[in-house]
């Protein structure tokens, strides 16, 4: 078909756009995080219990950094694959995603199980205090909205390779914060980490590194001065619990 | 007091050195001859641009030169706002007059313009001693006098863009480039950046000259006058017709300089919007029929689409390169797209890296796959020079970021459209006639610049 006889009248016109998929995709992964850190939060469902929190928080947190990534995939997508190649981008990234939150909860239990749970926070929020601070933070943030070639004939390889690349990159930037904010997980926490970390990515300014660096420091001592009697009673922090 | 930037080459018709150009080079010397450490040297001005390979000191504004990005044109005229003021400082403690304001090049002006005024070929100044205004790290041609071709010098497009900036990396093209937050080397280059600025870049510095990579750039005299030369062009842009951005991440957004007396300062793109908020004009500016403020255009606001993609990269040596592509079905316009108006089509070439630019400014034609030579000639629909390529490697810089460029290539389009079935489209990259130099050893040849993705894109009038 030529672009001379094209027209304006053409097949596909009726289904939801890849636009529309990118947007709809990582908010509803967002909602069912949500939900799962509401049915959790203040229950005692041990580690099951926390495995659900953490996977929940961090498809809540994940979502909103995952519409970037559905966007650009459709952009970069010929029209007519471009929702294919962002259902499996999106999919990819998130269920990576999913996976690193199963791996830090498993990460957490053992900090606090060899260091006690403060020491486990103390140490963390020295990793985001330090990552702030050292060289090469702009460089981590701008490699994460780097964008891949999508090729025609192998369109959702080319996908699944760009959230592969994505995730690696973004977990590079994103870590260390979500690890503290697993250490003893709760709402308030991953709030406050969603917060500073959608800030700093959609922001991406070298100016605030520092409100970001302090940022870090007061979620630590709020962590830590509410896990004290648990974590002076209890080592092992949390996992000490059941 | 208001300083008049005047034409290099107006003021030199008659002589090689008049007085505006002599006391540039005495000031240009006298900062060569001044530490590295000192803002006010040549090298450290130099190295807020780029400098490659040396640490900065603490607190040193080096490497924070804006490209391909919003930021591009005002962090440029802030930057040689400041650079001006230290240039005159010198003049000043030199003996000079007091009023000597930046010149420009302006390579589109009538007669020999096209080439680099004479004062920066001449082997010495008036009195005999070295001119520091001559610089050997230029394309030979251009230090021969050879001029450059209008094709690369025009900025009728540029200045024909409606709106300064685009949400979609820089599809369509905007005058002054892609919103981004602090971009060394951002994603697209806008309009004007791309042509006549990047391109006049290494049209003039050639394979591994001062000006074809942004961190020896500054070091060649030659840029200073380029650059005000752009900033004209901007000046011109918002006096025609055209608005600014009005965001306040752009208008708030500060940068770091040092000013004329060496003191670390910070301005605001709000303060450099237009130069009637400095103190200083240019000699040939439009009239301007209306003072009344001018709302800014709107790009579309419908993500444009791609219709056509390369299945594979495009290698772009020294003797250029091509691909092909198959058009697939155009995609049904929205509801707010303007009935009874043709779709616009791009051709974007991204996801480009390279080690090292080439030193060539390759023009960018789209064309059918068989169509013979001399009809190609007339599907240029751009040029490129890859001007930073070296910044979309992590070898190359701190923050790598594959470059883009977008052509509008709507009447391409038409005219193939016209003859008969698109449904094949091929994308040349060739050498442009004088831009390429004769080789050296193998081993200084640079590596090709790798172009991932070589894509068609339908974006709605609205």
């Amino acid at each position: 078909m030529s672009i001379a006889e094209a027209g304006w009248e053409r097949r596909l016109g009726a289904r939801p756009s890849a636009e529309t998929l990118a947007i709809a995709l990582p908010l509803a992964a967002a909602a069912v995080g949500i939900a799962g850190l509401l049915a959790v939060d203040g229950q005692s469902y041990g580690h099951i219990g926390h495995l659900v929190m953490i996977v929940g928080m961090t498809l809540a947190m994940m979502s909103p950094l995952a519409i970037p990534l559905g966007r650009a995939v459709a952009g970069s997508t010929l029209w007519w694959q471009a929702r294919a190649a962002v259902l499996v981008a999106l999919t990819l990234f998130l269920g990576l995603w999913g996976l690193a939150a199963a791996a830090m909860h498993l990460v957490a239990e053992v900090l606090g199980l060899v260091m006690t749970q403060t020491g486990a926070i103390a140490l963390l929020a020295v990793g985001c205090i330090a990552v702030q601070i050292g060289r090469g933070r702009l460089r981590l943030l701008v490699a994460c909205r780097v964008t891949q070639p999508i090729y025609p004939n192998r369109h959702l390889r080319s996908a699944a390779h760009w959230a592969g690349l994505a995730s690696r990159r973004c977990m590079r930037v994103c870590a260390a914060p979500m690890m503290l904010s697993a250490v003893q997980p709760s709402l308030a926490c991953f709030a406050a980490v969603a917060v500073l970390l959608w800030v700093e990515r959609f922001a991406a300014r070298p100016a605030l590194r520092v409100p970001l660096a302090l940022g870090y420091l007061g979620i630590a001592v709020a962590l830590v001065l509410t896990s004290w009697p648990v974590d002076s009673a209890m080592p092992g922090g949390h996992l000490g619990q059941h | 007091m208001t300083f008049t930037r005047r034409d290099a080459w107006d003021l030199s018709r008659d002589e090689i050195w008049p007085e505006a150009l002599a006391w540039y080079a005495r000031a240009v010397r006298a900062m060569q001859d001044r530490p590295l450490s000192d803002p006010l040297s040549w090298r450290y001005q130099a190295a807020i641009h780029g400098l490659a390979n040396t640490p900065p000191p603490p607190g040193a504004p080096w490497n924070e030169c804006q490209h391909a990005t919003w930021y591009f044109l005002p962090w440029h005229r802030m930057y040689l706002y400041q650079f001006e003021r230290i240039v005159r400082k010198t003049i000043i403690e030199l003996g000079g007059p007091d009023d000597w304001a930046q010149p420009y090049w302006n390579y589109e002006g009538s007669g020999t313009s096209n080439q680099i005024p004479p004062a920066f070929r001449e082997a010495s100044l008036p009195d005999g001693s070295p001119n520091p205004l001559l610089v050997n790290e230029r394309r030979s041609l251009i230090n021969a006098g050879g001029g450059l071709p209008p094709e690369i010098t025009s900025s009728t497009d540029a200045l024909n863009t409606e709106f300064f900036t685009t949400p979609f990396a820089g599809v369509p093209v905007g005058f002054g480039g892609p919103r981004t937050g602090f971009a060394h080397f951002g994603p697209a280059p806008g309009a004007l950046e791309n042509q006549p600025h990047n391109i006049v870049h290494v049209a003039v510095g050639g394979t591994f000259g001062f000006m074809s990579n942004p961190d020896t750039a500054a070091l060649d005299p030659i840029f200073w006058l380029h650059h005000a030369n752009i900033d004209r062009l901007w000046e011109t842009w918002r006096l025609q017709t055209n608005a600014n951005p009005t965001s306040g991440t752009w208008r708030f957004r500060s940068f770091r300089l040092r000013d004329d007396n060496g003191e670390l300062i910070r301005m605001r793109v709000g303060e450099v919007v237009d130069v009637t908020s400095l103190d200083y004009t240019y000699d040939s500016l439009p009239l301007v029929a209306s003072t009344r403020e001018k709302a800014e255009a709107v790009p579309p606001r419908s993500r444009p689409k791609t219709v056509a993609q390369s299945s594979k990269a495009m290698r772009v040596g020294r003797e250029g390169a091509s691909t092909a592509m198959k058009v697939g079905p155009l995609p049904t316009p929205s509801a707010g797209a303007s009935r009874g108006r043709e779709p616009r089509f791009h051709l974007k070439l991204s996801d480009i890296e390279g080690r090292a630019n080439p030193g060539i400014v390759y023009g960018v034609y789209v064309h059918l796959p068989e169509e013979p030579e001399p009809i190609r000639e007339r599907r240029r629909v751009g040029a490129v020079s890859f001007f930073g390529v070296e910044h979309s490697t992590s070898r190359g810089s701190k923050n790598p970021q594959p470059l883009s460029y977008t052509f509008d290539i709507t009447d391409v389009i038409q005219q193939l459209g016209a003859h008969g079935d698109v449904s094949d489209l091929a994308v040349s990259l060739v050498p442009m006639e004088g831009m390429v130099e004769e080789p050296g050893a193998a081993a200084a040849t640079p590596p090709p610049v790798n172009i991932r993705t070589v894509a068609v894109l339908t974006s709605e009038h609205q």
